[in-house]
Protein backbone atom coordinates (compact mmCIF):
# COMPACT_ATOMS: atom_id res chain seq x y z
CA UNK A 1 0.00 0.00 0.00
CA UNK A 2 2.59 2.16 0.87
CA UNK A 3 5.29 1.73 -1.66
CA UNK A 4 3.56 -1.15 -4.49
CA UNK A 5 0.55 0.85 -5.03
CA UNK A 6 2.16 4.47 -5.90
CA UNK A 7 5.00 2.28 -8.25
CA UNK A 8 1.84 0.84 -9.77
CA UNK A 9 0.01 4.38 -10.36
CA UNK A 10 3.37 5.23 -12.00
CA UNK A 11 3.17 2.46 -14.06
CA UNK A 12 -0.40 2.50 -15.16
CA UNK A 13 -0.98 5.80 -15.93
CA UNK A 14 2.68 6.41 -17.61
CA UNK A 15 1.68 3.26 -19.54
CA UNK A 16 -1.35 3.90 -20.53
CA UNK A 17 -0.73 7.92 -21.42
CA UNK A 18 2.09 6.20 -23.44
CA UNK A 19 -0.11 4.15 -25.53
CA UNK A 20 -2.66 6.68 -26.47
CA UNK A 21 0.11 8.30 -28.14
CA UNK A 22 1.58 5.00 -30.22
CA UNK A 23 -2.23 3.48 -30.80
CA UNK A 24 -4.91 5.54 -32.79
CA UNK A 25 -7.95 4.83 -31.26
CA UNK A 26 -11.13 6.91 -30.31
CA UNK A 27 -11.33 5.52 -26.66
CA UNK A 28 -7.64 5.62 -26.07
CA UNK A 29 -7.49 9.26 -27.54
CA UNK A 30 -10.92 10.28 -25.00
CA UNK A 31 -8.43 8.42 -21.84
CA UNK A 32 -5.73 10.50 -22.77
CA UNK A 33 -7.99 13.89 -22.41
CA UNK A 34 -9.63 12.34 -19.57
CA UNK A 35 -6.25 12.07 -17.83
CA UNK A 36 -4.83 15.32 -18.89
CA UNK A 37 -7.64 16.74 -17.62
CA UNK A 38 -7.51 15.32 -13.73
CA UNK A 39 -3.63 16.24 -14.04
CA UNK A 40 -4.44 19.64 -14.47
CA UNK A 41 -7.42 19.31 -11.37
CA UNK A 42 -4.29 17.38 -9.16
CA UNK A 43 -1.91 20.29 -10.27
CA UNK A 44 -4.02 22.88 -9.15
CA UNK A 45 -4.44 21.26 -5.74
CA UNK A 46 -0.50 21.15 -5.34
CA UNK A 47 -0.61 24.78 -5.81
CA UNK A 48 -2.78 24.97 -2.84
CA UNK A 49 -0.49 22.59 -1.06
CA UNK A 50 2.70 24.64 -1.59
CA UNK A 51 0.92 27.97 -0.78
CA UNK A 52 0.11 26.44 2.68
CA UNK A 53 3.83 25.29 3.03
CA UNK A 54 4.50 29.00 2.50
CA UNK A 55 2.08 29.74 4.93
CA UNK A 56 3.34 27.32 7.37
CA UNK A 57 7.10 28.78 6.84
CA UNK A 58 5.97 32.30 7.41
CA UNK A 59 3.89 32.16 10.31
CA UNK A 60 6.39 30.13 12.01
CA UNK A 61 9.11 32.96 11.72
CA UNK A 62 6.35 35.63 13.05
CA UNK A 63 5.31 33.58 15.76
CA UNK A 64 8.76 32.90 17.09
CA UNK A 65 9.89 36.90 16.27
CA UNK A 66 12.65 35.44 13.97
CA UNK A 67 14.85 37.86 11.91
CA UNK A 68 13.17 39.65 9.12
CA UNK A 69 9.46 38.63 10.82
CA UNK A 70 8.37 42.12 9.77
CA UNK A 71 8.78 40.63 6.09
CA UNK A 72 7.00 38.01 6.88
CA UNK A 73 4.07 39.83 7.91
CA UNK A 74 4.41 41.80 4.39
CA UNK A 75 4.21 38.49 2.30
CA UNK A 76 1.27 37.03 4.08
CA UNK A 77 -0.51 40.11 4.12
CA UNK A 78 -0.28 40.29 0.03
CA UNK A 79 -1.10 37.21 -0.31
CA UNK A 80 -4.22 37.52 1.36
CA UNK A 81 -5.25 40.52 -0.05
CA UNK A 82 -3.98 38.90 -3.34
CA UNK A 83 -6.37 35.77 -2.55
CA UNK A 84 -9.16 37.43 -1.03
CA UNK A 85 -9.57 40.03 -3.21
CA UNK A 86 -8.98 37.54 -6.42
CA UNK A 87 -11.54 34.92 -5.45
CA UNK A 88 -14.71 37.35 -4.46
CA UNK A 89 -13.76 39.50 -7.88
CA UNK A 90 -14.58 35.73 -9.29
CA UNK A 91 -17.43 34.83 -7.64
CA UNK A 92 -19.01 38.75 -8.19
CA UNK A 93 -18.29 39.25 -11.38
CA UNK A 94 -20.69 42.25 -11.69
CA UNK A 95 -18.71 43.70 -8.58
CA UNK A 96 -16.74 46.49 -11.07
CA UNK A 97 -14.62 47.64 -8.22
CA UNK A 98 -13.70 44.11 -7.48
CA UNK A 99 -12.45 43.29 -10.82
CA UNK A 100 -10.82 47.30 -11.13
CA UNK A 101 -8.91 46.61 -7.62
CA UNK A 102 -7.66 42.98 -8.83
CA UNK A 103 -6.41 44.26 -11.93
CA UNK A 104 -4.63 47.01 -10.70
CA UNK A 105 -2.99 44.55 -8.09
CA UNK A 106 -1.82 42.51 -11.02
CA UNK A 107 -0.61 45.81 -13.15
CA UNK A 108 0.90 47.67 -10.25
CA UNK A 109 2.26 45.14 -8.23
CA UNK A 110 2.98 41.41 -9.66
CA UNK A 111 3.30 42.26 -13.09
CA UNK A 112 6.22 45.18 -12.77
CA UNK A 113 7.82 43.79 -9.72
CA UNK A 114 8.32 40.07 -11.84
CA UNK A 115 9.73 41.97 -14.66
CA UNK A 116 11.85 44.13 -12.23
CA UNK A 117 13.15 40.96 -10.61
CA UNK A 118 13.68 39.41 -14.12
CA UNK A 119 15.72 42.48 -15.54
CA UNK A 120 18.08 42.10 -12.17
CA UNK A 121 19.50 39.48 -13.95
CA UNK A 122 21.42 41.31 -16.92
CA UNK A 123 23.05 43.45 -14.27
CA UNK A 124 24.25 39.60 -12.84
CA UNK A 125 24.73 38.42 -16.13
CA UNK A 126 27.11 40.99 -17.18
CA UNK A 127 29.49 40.73 -14.12
CA UNK A 128 29.08 36.96 -14.97
CA UNK A 129 30.34 37.76 -18.16
CA UNK A 130 33.29 39.75 -16.86
CA UNK A 131 34.56 37.26 -14.57
CA UNK A 132 34.63 34.88 -17.18
CA UNK A 133 36.40 36.96 -19.52
CA UNK A 134 39.10 37.22 -16.67
CA UNK A 135 39.52 33.15 -16.77
CA UNK A 136 41.36 33.88 -19.91
CA UNK A 137 40.73 30.20 -21.58
CA UNK A 138 39.90 29.64 -25.15
CA UNK A 139 36.24 28.18 -24.53
CA UNK A 140 35.63 31.51 -22.11
CA UNK A 141 36.66 33.30 -25.15
CA UNK A 142 34.38 31.67 -27.57
CA UNK A 143 31.73 32.15 -25.36
CA UNK A 144 31.87 35.79 -24.81
CA UNK A 145 33.04 36.06 -28.53
CA UNK A 146 29.83 34.32 -29.62
CA UNK A 147 27.69 36.63 -27.26
CA UNK A 148 29.12 39.77 -28.36
CA UNK A 149 28.27 39.23 -31.59
CA UNK A 150 25.12 38.18 -31.28
CA UNK A 151 24.25 41.40 -29.18
CA UNK A 152 26.02 43.12 -31.43
CA UNK A 153 23.80 41.47 -34.55
CA UNK A 154 20.64 42.32 -33.00
CA UNK A 155 21.75 46.39 -31.77
CA UNK A 156 20.30 48.53 -34.69
CA UNK A 157 23.98 50.77 -33.99
CA UNK A 158 26.03 47.76 -34.93
CA UNK A 159 24.48 47.61 -38.14
CA UNK A 160 25.48 51.81 -38.41
CA UNK A 161 28.94 50.43 -37.68
CA UNK A 162 29.80 47.49 -40.17
CA UNK A 163 26.72 45.93 -41.73
CA UNK A 164 28.32 42.45 -41.60
CA UNK A 165 27.61 42.11 -37.78
CA UNK A 166 23.84 41.45 -38.49
CA UNK A 167 25.29 38.14 -40.89
CA UNK A 168 27.40 36.94 -38.49
CA UNK A 169 25.15 37.09 -35.79
CA UNK A 170 22.36 35.21 -37.94
CA UNK A 171 25.18 32.84 -38.90
CA UNK A 172 25.96 31.93 -35.34
CA UNK A 173 22.50 31.32 -34.66
CA UNK A 174 21.59 29.33 -37.50
CA UNK A 175 24.00 27.19 -37.84
CA UNK A 176 26.38 27.12 -35.00
CA UNK A 177 23.62 27.74 -32.23
CA UNK A 178 21.51 25.12 -34.38
CA UNK A 179 23.95 22.29 -34.39
CA UNK A 180 24.58 22.82 -30.51
CA UNK A 181 20.90 22.60 -29.57
CA UNK A 182 20.51 19.90 -31.53
CA UNK A 183 23.14 17.58 -30.45
CA UNK A 184 22.12 18.68 -26.83
CA UNK A 185 18.33 18.10 -27.44
CA UNK A 186 19.53 14.67 -29.24
CA UNK A 187 21.33 13.92 -25.73
CA UNK A 188 18.90 14.83 -23.56
CA UNK A 189 16.24 13.07 -25.17
CA UNK A 190 18.10 9.58 -24.84
CA UNK A 191 18.57 10.95 -21.32
CA UNK A 192 15.31 11.55 -20.57
CA UNK A 193 14.30 8.47 -22.27
CA UNK A 194 15.76 6.81 -20.01
CA UNK A 195 15.02 8.01 -17.04
CA UNK A 196 11.60 7.76 -17.76
CA UNK A 197 11.83 4.18 -18.12
CA UNK A 198 13.46 3.58 -14.61
CA UNK A 199 10.51 5.62 -13.15
CA UNK A 200 8.06 3.74 -15.06
CA UNK A 201 9.55 0.22 -14.09
CA UNK A 202 9.68 1.25 -10.56
CA UNK A 203 14.09 1.14 -10.27
CA UNK A 204 14.16 4.78 -9.91
CA UNK A 205 11.86 5.91 -6.84
CA UNK A 206 13.30 9.24 -5.75
CA UNK A 207 9.42 10.62 -6.61
CA UNK A 208 8.37 8.48 -3.53
CA UNK A 209 10.29 10.32 -0.80
CA UNK A 210 12.16 8.54 1.75
CA UNK A 211 10.74 6.49 5.17
CA UNK A 212 8.27 4.24 5.26
CA UNK B 1 8.37 67.08 -15.34
CA UNK B 2 4.81 65.50 -14.80
CA UNK B 3 5.19 63.33 -11.62
CA UNK B 4 1.97 60.97 -11.29
CA UNK B 5 -0.42 61.70 -8.63
CA UNK B 6 -1.88 57.88 -9.11
CA UNK B 7 -0.89 55.97 -5.47
CA UNK B 8 -0.44 52.51 -7.56
CA UNK B 9 1.59 54.25 -9.58
CA UNK B 10 3.77 55.44 -6.84
CA UNK B 11 3.53 52.08 -5.35
CA UNK B 12 4.82 50.26 -8.60
CA UNK B 13 7.76 52.89 -8.83
CA UNK B 14 8.85 52.99 -5.26
CA UNK B 15 8.31 49.20 -5.59
CA UNK B 16 10.81 48.99 -8.39
CA UNK B 17 13.17 51.31 -7.29
CA UNK B 18 13.99 49.32 -3.83
CA UNK B 19 14.10 46.09 -5.79
CA UNK B 20 16.78 47.88 -8.09
CA UNK B 21 18.17 48.73 -4.97
CA UNK B 22 20.06 45.33 -4.63
CA UNK B 23 22.17 46.18 -7.54
CA UNK B 24 24.30 48.36 -5.08
CA UNK B 25 24.07 45.84 -1.50
CA UNK B 26 21.36 43.89 0.12
CA UNK B 27 19.21 46.11 2.45
CA UNK B 28 15.74 46.12 4.73
CA UNK B 29 13.35 47.45 1.48
CA UNK B 30 14.87 45.39 -1.02
CA UNK B 31 13.88 42.30 1.09
CA UNK B 32 10.82 43.98 2.25
CA UNK B 33 9.46 44.08 -1.59
CA UNK B 34 10.93 40.88 -2.13
CA UNK B 35 8.83 39.55 0.16
CA UNK B 36 5.56 41.58 -1.08
CA UNK B 37 6.53 40.04 -4.83
CA UNK B 38 6.91 36.04 -3.48
CA UNK B 39 3.37 37.21 -1.61
CA UNK B 40 1.64 39.00 -4.60
CA UNK B 41 3.22 35.50 -6.41
CA UNK B 42 1.99 33.09 -4.59
CA UNK B 43 -1.56 34.71 -4.26
CA UNK B 44 -1.80 34.95 -8.12
CA UNK B 45 -0.74 31.46 -8.97
CA UNK B 46 -3.51 30.70 -6.12
CA UNK B 47 -5.76 32.53 -7.56
CA UNK B 48 -5.28 30.66 -11.18
CA UNK B 49 -5.02 27.33 -9.49
CA UNK B 50 -8.69 28.25 -7.68
CA UNK B 51 -9.98 29.39 -11.11
CA UNK B 52 -8.82 25.94 -12.52
CA UNK B 53 -10.20 23.47 -9.64
CA UNK B 54 -14.00 25.65 -10.15
CA UNK B 55 -13.64 25.57 -14.13
CA UNK B 56 -12.74 22.36 -14.50
CA UNK B 57 -13.74 20.63 -12.00
CA UNK B 58 -16.04 21.52 -8.98
CA UNK B 59 -18.84 23.50 -12.04
CA UNK B 60 -18.63 20.57 -14.44
CA UNK B 61 -19.19 18.27 -11.29
CA UNK B 62 -21.95 20.11 -9.49
CA UNK B 63 -23.98 21.26 -12.82
CA UNK B 64 -23.39 18.49 -15.46
CA UNK B 65 -22.50 15.69 -12.69
CA UNK B 66 -19.33 13.96 -14.20
CA UNK B 67 -19.08 11.76 -11.17
CA UNK B 68 -15.36 11.03 -12.60
CA UNK B 69 -14.43 14.42 -11.82
CA UNK B 70 -14.51 13.24 -8.15
CA UNK B 71 -11.15 10.87 -8.60
CA UNK B 72 -8.88 14.02 -9.27
CA UNK B 73 -10.70 16.07 -6.94
CA UNK B 74 -9.88 13.05 -4.22
CA UNK B 75 -6.14 12.78 -5.51
CA UNK B 76 -6.10 16.49 -4.76
CA UNK B 77 -7.35 16.38 -1.63
CA UNK B 78 -5.16 13.28 -0.20
CA UNK B 79 -1.93 15.30 -0.97
CA UNK B 80 -2.68 17.43 1.71
CA UNK B 81 -2.46 14.13 4.00
CA UNK B 82 1.61 14.89 3.93
CA UNK B 83 0.31 17.27 6.97
CA UNK B 84 -0.84 14.11 9.06
CA UNK B 85 2.30 12.22 9.85
CA UNK B 86 0.65 8.40 10.50
CA UNK B 87 -1.17 8.74 6.91
CA UNK B 88 1.60 10.83 5.28
CA UNK B 89 1.98 7.87 3.04
CA UNK B 90 -1.26 8.68 0.96
CA UNK B 91 -0.23 12.07 -0.33
CA UNK B 92 2.37 9.48 -2.83
CA UNK B 93 -0.61 8.14 -4.60
CA UNK B 94 -1.50 11.49 -6.25
CA UNK B 95 2.26 12.48 -6.52
CA UNK B 96 2.79 9.21 -8.61
CA UNK B 97 -0.18 9.73 -10.43
CA UNK B 98 1.23 13.12 -11.46
CA UNK B 99 4.60 11.45 -12.42
CA UNK B 100 3.32 8.48 -14.38
CA UNK B 101 0.99 11.23 -16.78
CA UNK B 102 4.40 13.68 -17.02
CA UNK B 103 5.99 10.96 -18.47
CA UNK B 104 3.46 9.67 -20.54
CA UNK B 105 3.37 12.86 -22.04
CA UNK B 106 6.83 13.71 -21.62
CA UNK B 107 8.12 10.17 -23.34
CA UNK B 108 6.58 10.71 -26.11
CA UNK B 109 7.16 14.63 -26.57
CA UNK B 110 11.07 13.28 -25.93
CA UNK B 111 10.97 10.60 -28.91
CA UNK B 112 8.62 12.63 -30.89
CA UNK B 113 10.19 16.26 -31.04
CA UNK B 114 13.87 15.53 -29.96
CA UNK B 115 15.15 12.39 -30.87
CA UNK B 116 13.47 11.29 -34.12
CA UNK B 117 12.97 15.10 -35.31
CA UNK B 118 15.76 16.17 -34.44
CA UNK B 119 17.99 13.25 -36.25
CA UNK B 120 15.89 13.30 -39.18
CA UNK B 121 16.97 16.78 -39.44
CA UNK B 122 20.73 16.13 -38.84
CA UNK B 123 20.53 14.10 -41.78
CA UNK B 124 21.19 16.49 -44.57
CA UNK B 125 23.70 16.67 -47.91
CA UNK B 126 27.01 17.36 -47.79
CA UNK B 127 27.56 18.67 -50.93
CA UNK B 128 24.38 20.66 -52.00
CA UNK B 129 23.66 21.58 -55.55
CA UNK B 130 21.32 24.08 -57.30
CA UNK B 131 18.97 23.15 -59.88
CA UNK B 132 21.72 23.65 -62.61
CA UNK B 133 24.47 21.14 -61.21
CA UNK B 134 26.34 23.83 -59.92
CA UNK B 135 27.83 23.65 -56.53
CA UNK B 136 26.71 25.59 -53.36
CA UNK B 137 29.54 26.33 -51.69
CA UNK B 138 27.82 28.21 -48.64
CA UNK B 139 25.26 26.04 -48.15
CA UNK B 140 27.49 23.27 -48.41
CA UNK B 141 30.05 24.54 -45.49
CA UNK B 142 26.84 25.42 -43.69
CA UNK B 143 25.65 21.41 -43.76
CA UNK B 144 29.22 20.29 -42.97
CA UNK B 145 29.66 22.31 -39.92
CA UNK B 146 26.14 21.10 -38.62
CA UNK B 147 27.03 17.37 -39.49
CA UNK B 148 30.57 17.23 -37.88
CA UNK B 149 28.81 19.47 -35.22
CA UNK B 150 26.27 17.64 -33.61
CA UNK B 151 28.81 14.52 -34.18
CA UNK B 152 31.02 16.43 -32.05
CA UNK B 153 28.54 16.92 -29.44
CA UNK B 154 27.27 13.34 -29.30
CA UNK B 155 31.09 12.19 -29.02
CA UNK B 156 31.51 14.45 -25.88
CA UNK B 157 28.86 13.13 -24.13
CA UNK B 158 30.01 9.71 -24.88
CA UNK B 159 31.58 7.70 -22.32
CA UNK B 160 31.63 4.33 -23.16
CA UNK B 161 34.73 4.88 -24.69
CA UNK B 162 38.00 6.74 -23.53
CA UNK B 163 38.44 10.22 -25.28
CA UNK B 164 41.65 9.66 -27.06
CA UNK B 165 42.43 10.21 -30.37
CA UNK B 166 39.74 10.67 -32.88
CA UNK B 167 37.33 10.66 -30.33
CA UNK B 168 38.99 13.36 -27.79
CA UNK B 169 39.18 15.45 -31.64
CA UNK B 170 35.32 14.76 -32.35
CA UNK B 171 34.60 15.71 -28.20
CA UNK B 172 36.65 18.92 -28.48
CA UNK B 173 35.15 19.98 -31.57
CA UNK B 174 32.14 19.18 -30.18
CA UNK B 175 32.78 21.53 -26.79
CA UNK B 176 33.78 23.99 -29.18
CA UNK B 177 30.10 24.08 -30.75
CA UNK B 178 28.38 24.20 -26.89
CA UNK B 179 31.00 26.90 -26.02
CA UNK B 180 29.40 28.87 -29.04
CA UNK B 181 26.14 27.71 -28.56
CA UNK B 182 25.77 28.59 -24.84
CA UNK B 183 27.48 32.02 -25.72
CA UNK B 184 24.71 32.43 -28.18
CA UNK B 185 22.24 31.84 -25.54
CA UNK B 186 24.10 34.30 -23.42
CA UNK B 187 23.42 36.79 -25.79
CA UNK B 188 20.35 36.23 -26.44
CA UNK B 189 19.36 36.10 -22.39
CA UNK B 190 20.95 39.19 -21.99
CA UNK B 191 19.51 41.00 -24.97
CA UNK B 192 16.07 40.10 -23.43
CA UNK B 193 16.82 40.89 -19.77
CA UNK B 194 18.06 44.43 -21.57
CA UNK B 195 14.72 44.93 -22.72
CA UNK B 196 13.06 44.11 -19.43
CA UNK B 197 15.15 46.69 -17.80
CA UNK B 198 14.14 49.39 -20.50
CA UNK B 199 10.70 48.57 -19.93
CA UNK B 200 10.84 48.93 -15.81
CA UNK B 201 13.19 52.31 -16.71
CA UNK B 202 10.11 53.64 -18.92
CA UNK B 203 7.86 52.92 -16.08
CA UNK B 204 9.83 54.62 -13.82
CA UNK B 205 11.04 57.52 -15.72
CA UNK B 206 7.80 58.07 -17.52
CA UNK B 207 4.94 56.53 -16.16
CA UNK B 208 5.78 57.43 -12.76
CA UNK B 209 8.25 60.28 -12.79
CA UNK B 210 7.18 62.01 -15.99
CA UNK B 211 10.61 62.88 -17.05
CA UNK B 212 10.58 60.91 -20.30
Amino acid sequence: MKRGVPLLIVFVVGFVMLTTYFIKNPTLGQARTLLNNWGVIVTAFSVGLASVNILRIHSARIANRRSGWINSVALILTMFIFIVVGIYSRHNPDNKAAAQLFSNLFDYAYSPFSATMYAMIAFYVASASYRAFRMRSFEATLLLTAALLVMLGNAPIAEQIWDKFPVIGNWLLNVVNTTGQRGIAIGVAIGGFATSLRILLGFDRGHLGYGE
Amino acid sequence: MNVSTNPWIWFMGIGMLSLYSFIYKENPIYRLFEHIYVGASVGYTFVTAYGNIIDQAWTPLTTEGKLNLLVPIILGLMLYTRYFKPIAWISRWPMSFLMGLGIGVSTYGLLESQLIAQSKAAMMPLFVKSSEGALLLGRSINNIIMILGVLGVLFYFFFSVEHKGPVRRMASLGRMVMMITFGVAFGNVVMGRISLLLGTISDIFGTWLGII
